[in-house]
């Protein structure tokens, strides 16, 4: 070993309290790099498999491929498993009747009921080619008859056929939409069937969505058995019609779109391009990793930043204390690249101690938050997939680039600077000479009032402003982290307990925004929920969205600009409109809470309600979003509603509208938003049939015992056969999810202020007791000179108060702003006072003394413990 | 033949009204294997002189040349190797590696310069430095005067061209003292090496073979001893 890297490791060896504190830092700020990375790649894997978990897990789709096709692909060397879907067939339910649906029946191979995600709602997967699952569409029937509901057990007999080319019929995907009824002159559109099948209903499923795959709502799903040998279902495979999807799981999922490329154009190869986006395999550039990326770069520089600021900082003490050391070796010969290549030497040394101790500590700690986390996360999605702590290569490897990085990058700028003074005046330790009295002056109150110990730790203080800058901007940014940690956390915690924020205990609503079937047989439904035990109150909705002209005077100055029109036309603006048809009894009670007559506020007497979500304007001057009428007009607002229905045509209908300051109680208006008319379900028919059909369904309650009604109400919907397309909410369980969402961000917030808050710990521990014994030959001659005890840990003490609160000085005002912005940021500016998170400022007030007391009581005893004349005698050595 | 010559150095430390000229115009050049004693008040700007002959201490103006070669005018890398074999500098408080032991700090020129150490040559410079016991220590555990001989083996390991020494007595006993002068005499002699002292003792001054004085940075008096 060269002789200057034997001399630094002796150096390491014999500053052994600051090694370690730099080798803590070190450990410190890998770990909390590595645990960035990790969440990351954590998370990116949690998305995957959601992503898996929603629309199976393959990479490239092949649709209508005959059997030799497949057999080519199971032989394929770079396929992992196929999922194959046979397309069995197209086929009529109720065939001639008044309420017959156009069907798909697919079957599947193991392989596909693996991969592909199929859900059972109810019942079991079908076993053999004559079970079969059904969609929850078809278990709850349509609007017209209930009698067509299937249920588990049914046998359903299909006269199935291929699917014309010429199609009259509907799209399979707009069927899905409101249960469509194929009509009887359609259904000769399946005149040429090929064969007749029976099956028997063993299960309820969920529709598949296999993005953008060629399965509706509609698809009823059979088991097939595809062997090379026999065929389907044990027919001859080589002349076999059958006609499949592939959907191709790769060995190597990088390789997806050189495979797509490589087959035949008529196989319509598609790409997973979603879950390969997400696997961060796509050649997109506008990848969805994007601002995640961002976020994580941001964090590891704030991480980098303050590591590099403590690493740095023990280098720079280390070698501004052997500057002296580094003139001689520089008298006697050594060049200043040998004298660089020790200081990377070091840097190298502490690294390889500091860096795989961070990452284990890193990897572990994460994986306890992110198992821990990952439970709540499960019960806050509702989604199978886990988000569990993944540990990738890619991200272990950023995570040791980042941290020699930083390591190198601390050791390497000191290192230059130090270098830089004269051989001669590093020899001589001139440094301290070059202060100026004026940088040391100190206020002759001071003397009058603490003495000449308190003159004395004020100089000490002062002496080196690039040393006490650094200690004070460590614990500065400790405050600030920690007080905006705690203001996040208050703010988060207030929102999850904000009573009744949610305005229902219990909801009914379309899982999907705009799903309308069922409707009259949804007001039944309403009518048995209402009377479930405990529930004192209801409301049932039917929500149509719909476009308002209204005249420009009524619009606030604020409105147009939000929508680009900075001249609203004298006509009037096109504004969105939610009308809401409240029952009749809410719709009542509402006009009799507002003080308004109860029989003329209906469409069929001209007049409407209408009310705007986060308050109506009352002034010109602000824009926001909610703001877009002006209710500062006395008369009645004239305005003409244009509501697209289903079938294509547009209805109008010219209205006089009151804006009132107060949506009805139970009007679910937090799911709408905007702008909001009300009518009474009753004038419904005032705006035709179709547009009836073309509303959703939307139902809230009132209960004294939320979870005994919500038990009750399950059981209810079950019975009406509703198993997919609604969920039933409660203010309870959101209020959960919201606590949960509150927890994580909590865990993972404090854990990282903490974290950064223990970086900053080391530097100033670092810094402080470097500085005391850089003093030491002073205190000795102090000492030496007669000062007791008493008075140097006066001095000490002091110098800790102005250490303190000048850090305090920066800090305190600084997480004030702080919380202030975050306070603006969580959109509490109008509905909640500014309130500062009082504990965290006395928290991090009590922590910035106790560091710093703590390392000066430690440093300074230290120094007690040595004798005065050996200080004076070995400092000239 | 001249060894060494200084041609007009001045040295400046500080700027404005601040400025302290520690060499005012100083020439004068040194024979090959002369010893020469440097004498002057305190802060006259004797040791500021040796430093700029030694290389670690760059004048503001003037040149020091070493066998008519420019010493400053070289690159840092050649300027540190010019350190490491043509010169040997004493400093009067010692200035050894605390990490590093006797051995380690007598052989540190050589080490740099990436060779071997002549096993005969260390075994030769500890007999000479009577440290042969001490070879081990780390410099705490030396008395002064041991701390000195290992400074002084040090500036004599590489066997330079010139040995300078900044008040290599300064700290020593009278008996250190002259042990530690006989063994430069004695170096110079054997290697023909030029010796430059600076010091306050007019001992030291009365064996030099000349004695140059230094006031207020200039040359007050240059003679030779005879």
């Amino acid at each position: 070993m060269h002789i200057l890297h034997q001399a630094s490791l002796q150096s390491l060896r014999e500053m052994r309290s600051r090694t370690l504190a730099t080798i803590v830092g070190i450990v410190l700020s890998v770990a909390l790099i590595t645990a960035v990375l990790t969440s990351v790649s954590s998370f990116q894997n949690y998305l995957v498999q959601s992503q898996i978990e929603a629309a199976g897990n393959w990479q490239v789709r092949l649709t209508g491929v005959s059997f030799a096709v497949l057999d080519d692909l199971r032989s394929d060397d770079r396929v992992a498993a196929t999922a194959e879907v046979q397309h069995v067939g197209y086929g009529l339910l109720n065939q001639g009747q008044t309420d017959q649906a156009s069907l798909f029946v697919v079957g599947l191979n193991d392989e596909a009921f693996g991969s592909l995600p199929v859900r059972i709602v109810a019942g079991r997967l079908p076993e053999n080619n004559h079970e079969i699952v059904i969609p929850g569409l078809l278990s709850v029937g349509n609007e017209n008859s209930k009698s067509s509901a299937l249920k588990i057990g049914a046998e359903v007999n299909l006269v199935l056929g291929e699917y014309p080319n010429d199609a009259q019929l509907p799209a399979q995907g707009q069927a899905s939409n409101s249960g469509t009824i194929v009509t009887a002159s359609k259904a000769s559109a399946f005149s040429t069937p090929i064969h007749q099948e029976s099956y028997t209903v063993v299960g309820i499923c969920n529709s598949i969505d296999l993005g953008g795959s060629p399965y509706s709502d509609f698809t009823l799903i059979t088991k097939t058995n595809i062997t090379a040998t026999a065929g389907v279902n044990g027919a001859d495979s080589t002349d076999s019609p059958a006609v499949f999807d592939a959907y191709v799981r790769l060995k190597s999922p990088s390789q997806a779109a050189a495979f797509a490329q490589g087959l035949d154009a008529a196989y319509t190869p598609e790409l997973n391009s979603v879950l390969l986006e997400l696997m961060g395999l796509s050649d997109n550039n506008s990848s969805s990793y994007v601002l995640i990326y961002l976020l994580e770069a941001v964090l590891i520089a704030l991480i980098m930043a303050c590591s590099i600021l403590l690493i740095y900082n023990a280098f720079a003490i280390s070698f501004s204390e052997r500057s002296r050391q580094f003139g001689i070796l520089a008298s006697v010969g050594a060049t200043k690249r040998q004298l660089m290549a020790t200081a990377v030497f070091e840097g190298l040394c502490l690294g390889a101690v500091g860096i795989p101790i961070g990452l284990m500590v890193g990897a572990v700690g994460i994986g306890a938050t992110l198992s821990f986390v990952g439970i709540m996360f499960k019960q806050m999605t509702g989604i199978d997939a886990t988000l569990s702590p993944h540990l990738s290569a890619p991200a272990i490897l950023v995570a040791i680039a980042a941290s020699i990085i930083t390591v190198l990058a601390s050791a390497y700028i000191p290192a230059r600077k130090a270098f830089q003074t004269s051989i001669i005046d590093a020899i001589r330790q001139s440094d301290d000479i070059k202060i100026s009295a004026r940088s040391v002056r100190s206020p002759k109150l001071v003397q009058k009032i603490f003495g000449l110990d308190g003159t004395l730790a004020l100089k000490g203080f002062k002496r080196n402003k690039r040393r006490y800058r650094s200690t004070v901007l460590s614990l500065s940014i400790s405050v600030v982290l920690f007080v905006s940690a705690a203001a996040y956390g208050m703010h988060l915690n207030s929102a999850a307990n904000a009573p009744s924020s949610y305005g229902f205990d219990l909801a009914l609503m379309p899982q999907q925004a705009r799903d309308s079937s069922g409707n009259v047989r949804m007001l039944q439904l309403f009518a048995n929920l209402k009377q479930t035990d405990q529930v004192y109150q209801g409301t049932y909705i039917s929500a149509i969205s719909c476009t308002a002209s209204i005249p420009s005077d009524y619009l606030s100055q604020g409105y147009p600009r939000l929508q680009g029109l900075v001249n609203g036309s004298e006509a009037g603006s096109s504004v969105p409109v939610t009308l809401l048809f409240l029952d009749d009894t809410s719709y009542q009670g509402y006009l009799t809470c507002l003080g308004l007559p109860v029989d003329e506020y209906r469409p069929e007497q001209g007049m409407l309600l209408a009310w705007v979500a986060g308050g109506v304007a009352s002034s010109n001057d602000k824009p926001s979003n909610g703001d877009s009428i002006r209710n500062d007009k006395q008369d009645a607002l004239q305005i003409n509603l244009s509501i697209d229905s289903a079938n294509g045509t547009t209805v109008h209908r010219a209205l006089a509208c009151t804006v009132v300051d107060q949506p009805p109680e139970l009007g679910l208006v937090a799911q709408f938003g905007g702008l909001m008319a009300f009518a009474p379900y009753s004038s419904m028919a005032f705006f035709g049939k179709t547009v009836q059909n073309s509303a959703s369904v939307y139902m809230a309650f009132l209960s004294h015992d939320p979870t005994k009604s919500e038990a009750a109400m399950r059981l209810i919907i079950k019975e009406a056969g509703l198993s997919s397309s609604y969920v039933l909410r409660s203010s309870a369980d959101t209020g959960m999810q919201i606590r949960n969402a509150t927890l994580i961000l909590n865990v993972f917030s404090h854990g990282f202020v903490i974290m950064i808050g223990l970086i900053s710990t080391a530097n100033v521990f670092n810094t402080l007791s470097t500085s005391v014994k850089l003093r030491r030959r002073e205190f000795a001659m102090l000492r030496s000179m007669g000062m007791d005890n008493r008075m140097f840990n006066r001095m000490v003490s002091l110098e800790c108060l102005v250490y303190g609160l000048k850090a305090l000085a920066w800090g305190l005002p600084a997480s004030v702003l702080a919380s202030f912005l975050i306070h603006r940021a969580m959109g509490n500016a109008t509905s909640t006072l500014f309130m500062l998170p009082w504990v965290g400022i006395a928290i991090s007030v009590f922590s910035v003394f106790t560091v710093v007391f703590a390392t000066m009581l430690y440093a300074t005893s230290k120094l007690k413990q040595t004798n005065v004349i050996e200080v004076l005698r070995n400092d000239t050595a | 033949m001249e060894l060494l010559k200084l041609l007009d150095v001045c040295k400046y430390y500080g700027k404005g009204e601040n400025r302290v000229t520690a060499l005012n115009h100083v020439s004068f050049a040194v024979e090959k294997g002369e010893f020469v004693v440097i004498v002057g008040a305190s802060g006259s700007g004797k040791s500021t002189l040796l430093h700029t002959i030694g290389g670690v201490d760059a004048p503001s103006s003037g040149k020091v040349c070493l066998y008519d070669q420019d010493v400053y005018a070289q690159s840092a890398e050649k300027l540190a190797v010019f350190r490491r074999r043509q010169v040997g500098l004493i400093y009067q408080f010692y200035n050894l590696i605390p990490t590093l032991n006797v051995v380690e700090n007598i052989t540190l020129p050589v080490l740099l310069d990436k060779r071997q150490a002549d096993p005969l040559r260390v075994e030769e410079l500890l007999q000479l430095l009577d440290l042969s016991e001490r070879r081990d220590c780390l410099p705490n555990q030396l008395s002064g005067g041991q701390q000195q001989r290992v400074s002084i083996g040090r500036a004599l390991m590489s066997a330079p061209a010139v040995v300078l020494a900044d008040e290599p007595t300064g700290n020593l006993d009278s008996q250190n003292s002259q042990e530690v002068l006989e063994l430069l005499k004695l170096s110079q002699r054997e290697y023909g090496q030029t010796l430059i002292i600076v010091t306050h003792d007019e001992r030291i001054a009365l064996q030099a073979d000349r004695v140059i004085s230094i006031s207020d940075g200039r040359i007050s008096r240059d003679e030779w001893v005879y």
